[in-house]
């Protein structure tokens, strides 16, 4: 069964046209949205490639009123069925205006991958997840 | 006959005397090539430090409120000091031996520490200029003595005399990731070199001690793991003839390491049996090694240490890789526990993971497991508390090994029951240095307010942090607690909207109410536990009554509104009796689900204390088992007695 949030992606997809594009999810407690999209050698692609390097870009707008700025965002991935996560550790820039971004992220193997966000305003860390399936 | 193959020969017909049961003992792993057992000694309340004096006198802090000495050749009692100097040991939490054969031994609750001669005698108190807020653990050089605050992380290394020459702030020593390593034992290698177990991080580090200059860190080695050189809790740990030796207390050995950091050998294996010994560890966090060839372990988990002799001279070509045998071991419960609607959660300290069962069918069922042992959000480090919230779909988890809150939210339970890994995700963290609390403080429990937000309990204080629940405002409340030494370990709302706070030696239970002005809290009642020996956990029950967990009493205690107290379990492995309880939620009707860590399972009780069934990881059971059919002790039927004939002309 694809996860809902892969569904959210393909539509978000979709309604733009089909191409590599902005994704959009939910952080989980309703604070944030993610938009975020992959990029390998500097295209947007809709799936990363096995074990090649690739980008993940992240535009983070509050949904509350009152938020506070994002002053950390850390970006990571797993494989819950297999509990393990990357082999490397990913550099991450965060920049202006809720805009950060995740270079040298690896899936090293095919299988689902659930890459977590967490968004740190200086209060609390509230994560955003999606799942990409590498099948 | 050497040691192993005497050791191999007694061990296999052994049996270790336990009440009218007997334990089938163990084939050691291997303690036929690093260490062979000597001797096992019990009785202790909590033994928690070691030392051996050159005079063959094991010195054992009992953190129940004594420094037994025990004889090294066979673990006989020498003598007992439980109180000196106008008053009682309190905590004591680390003992060394000096060179002149007598002892140093430090009491975290009365604050101090204490030169004791061999044969038992106070001398006087030591290093009482040096500033300690709570004495812990503590080694000696031929000159030093290094000290370690368990309240603020420091280190304080003393001259023979007691006068502080050096000190090692507590956020000097760090991991290679650049982590704080919490220090929980120290041993010098020699008089320059000072060794330090971070049982939390899972690392040990080599500090060099150099007349004129800083501490300074030469190597830091480690990891979370099974396989040689990795650790699991390091939580004790010893230097003798070129070796260290580490109480790896989750991975249950003893290791020895070579001073740069190898992994080689290990000794004893896992208990895979309620109370097995004689070569079989059990939750080691202290060891001490002689010169001359003696290792003591403690393991309060089975209230006893154990001696043997390490082979100083195997080498690492003889390792064995011995895993544990698993039969029998169906949960390692530690010590929290929290209902909300159908769900039950508990935690796992050994695997650092938070298990959920579902209640809907009328017994715990295993539904899934949330987190893993790690630094990340979604995983965990030591777990303190639990809360569960919304019904069973969201759970509060307070992890002091990451010093955070972690807020998790579950999927509603399904129609059919059915074991879901994915059921969990994280929502949130915040951390603890984003909360008001003491630096190193932390949170010891949880409870849910009637109002419905969350109070978190600052055992320091002892005070109260109040969070709404998507935990993005947090005030701290002060509560004026009775005056006792005592800490508070544990609160409980009622349904009234008194909120009670337990306190563990003595056990004392005070209640407060809401005052007028926002935040504060006034003291209603306090009420001493006289039965209890060291309260544990507290939940609120029906009519003004609370249940509090006894832990090393094992017992579950009722305390009504009438002040009267009802036992509701006893110490044993039998169903319905417990072993080191830790913690309890109340379920619907007033059923009590208590963590019996001690035996490695939950049992749920009535509401008036009558057992109903123990469960674990896949498996509930409802026909109580006596202490043989636990333990699979065998015993030979008596024989039958003669009937005697019927008398002629009787009734046939």
């Amino acid at each position: 069964m694809i996860s809902p949030s892969i569904v959210a992606a393909i539509v978000t997809a979709a309604i733009q046209n089909g191409g590599p594009a902005w994704h959009s999810v939910v952080s989980n407690d309703g604070s944030w949205r993610v938009e975020w999209r992959l990029v390998e050698n500097e295209k947007p692609v809709d799936l990363p490639t096995a074990r090649k390097r690739f980008t993940v870009e992240l535009r983070i707008a509050p949904l509350r009123d009152g938020a506070l700025p994002v002053q950390a965002v850390i970006v990571d991935a797993q494989m819950p069925e297999h509990h393990h996560g990357m082999n490397v550790l990913p550099s991450i820039e965060v920049g202006d205006a809720g805009r950060a971004r995740a270079d040298g992220m690896l899936f090293h193997m095919t299988g689902r991958w659930e890459v977590d966000v967490d968004i740190d305003d200086g209060v609390t860390s509230e994560r955003a997840q999606w799942d990409i399936g590498m099948y | 006959m050497d040691g192993a193959i005497a050791m191999a020969a007694l061990i296999s017909s052994a049996t270790v005397a336990l009440g009218q049961a007997a334990v089938p003992a163990l084939l050691p792993s291997s303690a036929e090539i690093a260490g062979s057992y000597r001797w096992q000694s019990g009785g202790f309340i909590a033994p928690v430090s070691c030392a051996i004096s050159k005079d063959g006198v094991v010195a054992v802090a009992d953190a129940g409120g004594a420094l037994v000495a025990l004889d090294s050749n066979d673990g006989s009692v020498r003598w007992k000091l439980s109180e000196f100097d106008g008053g009682p040991m309190l905590e004591p939490a680390g003992v060394t031996s000096r060179a002149d054969g007598s002892f140093l031994v430090t009491d975290m609750r009365r604050r101090r520490v204490d030169h004791v001669s061999a044969s038992g005698e106070w001398i006087g108190r030591f290093a009482s200029q040096v500033a300690l807020s709570e004495p812990s653990a503590i080694a000696c050089s031929t000159s030093k003595v290094a000290m370690l605050d368990g309240a603020t992380g420091e280190i304080a290394i003393c001259d023979n005399a007691g006068a502080e020459i050096a000190r090692i702030p507590a956020d000097s020593v760090k991991s290679p990731d650049g982590r704080r390593l919490e220090i929980a034992a120290l041993a010098f290698i020699d008089d320059t070199h000072l060794a330090l177990a971070a049982g939390s991080q899972n690392a040990v580090a080599i500090v060099r001690l150099d007349p004129g200059s800083a501490p300074r860190v030469e190597k830091v080695f480690g990891g979370r793991g099974p396989f040689p050189g990795f650790f699991n809790q390091p939580v004790g740990i010893a230097a003798a003839s070129g070796w260290l030796f580490v109480a790896d207390q989750f991975n249950h050995r003893v290791a020895r390491h070579t001073l740069d950091g190898k992994g080689q050998l290990a000794y004893g294996q896992h208990a895979v049996l309620p109370r097995a010994g004689e070569g079989a560890v059990h939750y080691p966090v202290a060891i001490a090694v002689s010169p001359d060839a003696l290792a003591v372990v403690c393991e309060p988990f089975e209230r006893r240490v154990q001696a043997y002799t390490p082979n100083f001279g195997a080498e690492p070509v003889d390792m064995r890789l011995v895993l544990p045998k698993l039969e029998g071991i169906q949960s390692h419960f530690g010590a929290s526990a929290t209902r909300a609607g159908q769900r039950l959660f508990l935690h796992d300290p050994e695997s650092a993971s938070v298990i959920v069962f579902d209640l809907s069918k009328g017994q715990p069922v295993h539904v899934s497991t949330l987190g893993a042992p790690g630094a990340k959000g979604h995983e965990f480090g030591q777990i303190d508390a639990l809360l569960a919230l919304d019904n069973g779909t969201r759970l509060l988890v307070a992890d002091s090994g990451n010093r955070r809150l972690a807020l998790w939210e579950l999927t509603p339970p399904p129609k059919e029951i059915i074991f879901e890994p994915f059921m969990g995700r994280l929502v949130k963290t915040r951390p603890y240095d984003r909360l008001p609390l003491a630096p190193r403080a932390t949170i010891a429990s949880l409870a849910l307010d009637t109002d419905g937000s969350i109070l978190a309990l600052d055992a320091d204080g002892p005070a109260l942090v109040r969070l709404d629940r998507s935990l993005r405002s947090a005030t701290r409340e002060a509560l004026v607690a009775p005056d006792t030494t005592a800490r508070a370990v544990s609160i409980a709302s009622a349904i009234d909207g008194h909120l009670g706070v337990l306190f563990d030696r003595p056990a004392s239970l005070a209640t407060f109410a809401r005052g007028a002005a926002e935040g504060a809290w006034s003291l209603k009642g306090s009420r001493p536990i006289a039965s209890c020996n060291n309260a544990r956990a507290l939940a609120a029950l029906g009519d003004g009554a609370w249940a509090v967990v006894d832990e090393w009493g094992d017992q579950v205690l009722a305390l009504s509104s009438d002040l009267s107290e009802r036992r509701l379990s006893q110490r044993g492995v039998a169903d319905g009796e417990c072993w080191l309880p830790s913690a309890l939620a109340i379920g619907d009707g007033g059923a009590i689900y208590l963590v019996d860590t001690g035996n490695h399972r939950g049992q749920r009780f009535d509401g008036t204390g009558k057992w109903e069934m123990t469960f674990s990881l896949g498996r509930t059971y409802t026909r109580a088992r006596s202490s043989d059919e636990v333990l699979r002790v065998k015993r030979q039927p008596a024989a039958a007695p003669q009937t005697p004939a019927p008398a002629a002309g009787g009734p046939s």
